[in-house]
């Protein structure tokens, strides 16, 4: 058991700086393709039609992975003040009350998201004229990132993800 | 179905799982019991509330203001407002509110705020004598001025929730904010006069001044860029803060060359981790709202206040507590998505401007950011005076009581929010 744990370790440091380098390159392209927007518009007269929509599409899949790491390290804000007044055998039970709560409803983000995805099959995106698809996969593979995630800190006892100190820049 | 849309969301909430979270479960609540409309409603509306560009100045202007911070631009910012305020009695208090005034206008969002000066000036404040526990409260009061000077996040997300212009909200968010730096300086002034605090015995010195002033031209451009980009209808407001960011690369590698290419991964993915924690409620109160509007709630809301009053001033002023007190209990930027909706249309039936209306909610809400139990500045400048939050607390009430005041005179004269709107033709 001890051994597996270790493995998961040794996945999610890597999962955490692949996610490093894929989150440094969508906002960076982001910046790049709108700034070129711009130059393009206002200094070559010649705008660029599929900048916009290109950099909406990687900030939303920079979004749903975002939202994974930020899961992880336990970032998204919630009202916590409540639950901290429980412990002991209660706060137990309520913090895996609300993580069920929370799987479920992850689970069917999962589920309708790839639905919708395979619903969309031939719509193609009015600018880049790329499947639209491909665009809404962000979702359900964000959330399904999120789901192994919340699976393995319910049912892996002293599992701790992976985290750097340089939370707060 | 109210009763269960309640229920649903405050259980939820109440059991510590994230906002967005909770959002997106009420909802899901809903169809289930609505039973007519397809389950893949909810990521559907997360990806069209998502798929926004005039959401986009929330990731650029977040980076923009990471970057400035990472190339040490937060120290050439104290160094002038210390030369502008540093002598009165209270220096570094005054210091502190000044350069939050200053940094609000390269960094949208006050827990940067907080961290970043209360990092170098709390220390810096213990060492001529304040306690640490007034100079963590001069710290987090006066960095609620963070999103009411524009570049502002806040702002961004009520433009597009209640289709206003980000320019005209960014230039009524203004004086508001230069009022309330004023506000807390006079709190610091006398509260330093009570208790002998230090004042600085450094002459003036005006080759000192030119030097320290050149140093802060290039932080104090930023702002001029933006507001002037958008105002000057060069470029919309996502595009203004992409320039921003280019802006603050050049000034990291070029001219103060205290930023390295291997920061950079860094900086950009803890801002895009932090902007998809704001996204993703976002788009999950996209679904929520919907899932209200199809009920009639924000009708049935309108209604029930209008039935205690008609009367503009009475409802704002409950609409001012309401907010206050859910400022203490919900994160700013969600109650912003959530309310937002629900409120504005009473708003505009009893005849106020929607843009004043919406000035309020910020300046109300940002109030919030340093309220128990759930202020994130409070909670942030406890880790960085390494304190308790009690202490503090108590040092940040006279602060927060002159903020309360100022929210209610901005409420009731629309002169300070909508003067420098209306001056660039916004309304």
């Amino acid at each position: 058991m001890n051994y597996l744990l270790k493995g998961l370790l040794k996945v999610e440091r890597s999962v955490h700086s692949l996610m490093k380098w894929i989150l440094f390159l969508i906002l960076g392209g982001m910046t790049l393709i709108v700034f070129m927007g711009v130059f393009f518009r206002y200094v070559l007269k010649a705008p660029l039609p599929w900048s916009e929509e290109m950099a909406r599409y990687l900030m939303i899949w920079g979004a749903s992975l975002g939202a994974f790491v930020a899961f992880k390290e336990g970032s998204h804000v919630g009202v916590t003040f409540i639950m901290d007044r429980f412990h002991g055998k209660i706060g137990i039970f309520l913090k895996r009350v609300s993580q069920l709560i929370l799987i479920i409803f992850v689970a069917i983000v999962v589920k309708e998201g790839f639905g919708l995805v395979l619903k969309l099959k031939g719509q193609t995106s009015p600018a880049m004229e790329i499947p639209m698809g491909l665009a809404y996969l962000a979702i359900p593979v964000g959330f399904l990132l999120i789901l192994l995630e919340a699976l393995m800190m319910i049912s892996i006892k002293d599992y701790h993800p992976f985290q750097e100190d340089e939370k707060n820049l | 179905m109210n009763l269960l849309l309640g229920v649903s969301f405050f259980f939820t909430l109440a059991l510590g799982i994230p906002i967005a979270f909770v959002l997106g479960i009420t909802s899901l609540i809903a169809l289930i019991a609505l039973s007519n409309i397809p389950l893949h409603l909810i990521p559907q509306r997360l990806f069209t509330g998502m798929d926004s560009f005039p959401i986009m100045a929330v990731p650029f202007f977040i980076l923009a203001g990471n970057l400035m911070n990472a190339s040490k631009i937060t120290d050439r910012i104290i160094d002038f407002s210390k030369l502008l305020v540093g002598r009165i009695r209270g220096g570094l208090g005054h210091v502190n509110i000044v350069a939050s005034m200053f940094f609000a206008g390269i960094s949208g969002s006050a827990v940067a705020d907080t961290s970043a000066l209360g990092s170098i000036l709390i220390p810096a404040m213990v060492r001529e004598r304040y306690s640490t526990a007034y100079s963590a409260a001069v710290t987090a009061s006066s960095s609620i001025i963070g999103p009411i000077i524009p570049p502002s996040i806040p702002m961004v997300i009520l433009a597009m929730i209640a289709n206003l212009s980000v320019g005209g909200l960014f230039l009524g968010g203004v004086l508001p904010g230069i009022f309330i730096g004023f506000g807390l300086m006079a709190v610091n002034y006398l509260i330093s006069r009570k208790r002998n605090y230090e004042k600085s015995q450094e002459s003036f010195r005006w080759k000192e001044f030119s030097k320290s002033l050149l140093g802060a031209v290039i932080p104090l451009l930023m702002p001029l860029i933006i507001l002037g980009g958008i105002l000057g209808g060069i470029f919309t407001p996502t595009e203004a803060a992409s320039v921003a960011v280019i802006y603050s690369l050049f000034v990291g590698f070029f001219i103060l060359r205290t930023l390295s290419l291997k920061d950079l991964p860094n900086i950009f993915f803890r801002s895009m981790v932090l902007t998809s924690t704001i996204l993703i409620v976002f788009g999950m109160a996209n679904a929520f709202s919907w899932i209200l509007a199809t009920q009639q709630i924000p009708q049935k809301v309108s209604q029930s206040i209008l039935s205690i009053s008609r009367n503009p001033y009475v409802i704002l002023f409950l609409l001012n507590i309401f907010l206050l007190i859910v400022g203490c209990f919900l994160e700013g930027l969600a109650a912003i998505m959530i309310l937002v909706p629900i409120l504005m249309p009473l708003v505009t039936q009893i005849g106020i401007n929607p843009m004043h209306f919406a000035l309020i909610v910020v300046v109300n809400l940002m109030i919030g950011l340093i309220t128990p139990p759930v202020g994130l500045c409070l909670i942030v400048v406890c880790g960085v005076a390494k304190m308790k939050v009690g202490p503090i607390l108590k040092e940040i009430l006279p602060f927060m009581w002159v903020e309360i005041i100022i929210l209610f005179i901005i409420t009731y004269f629309p002169w300070f929010t909508l003067t420098l709107p209306r001056l660039f033709k916004f309304i």
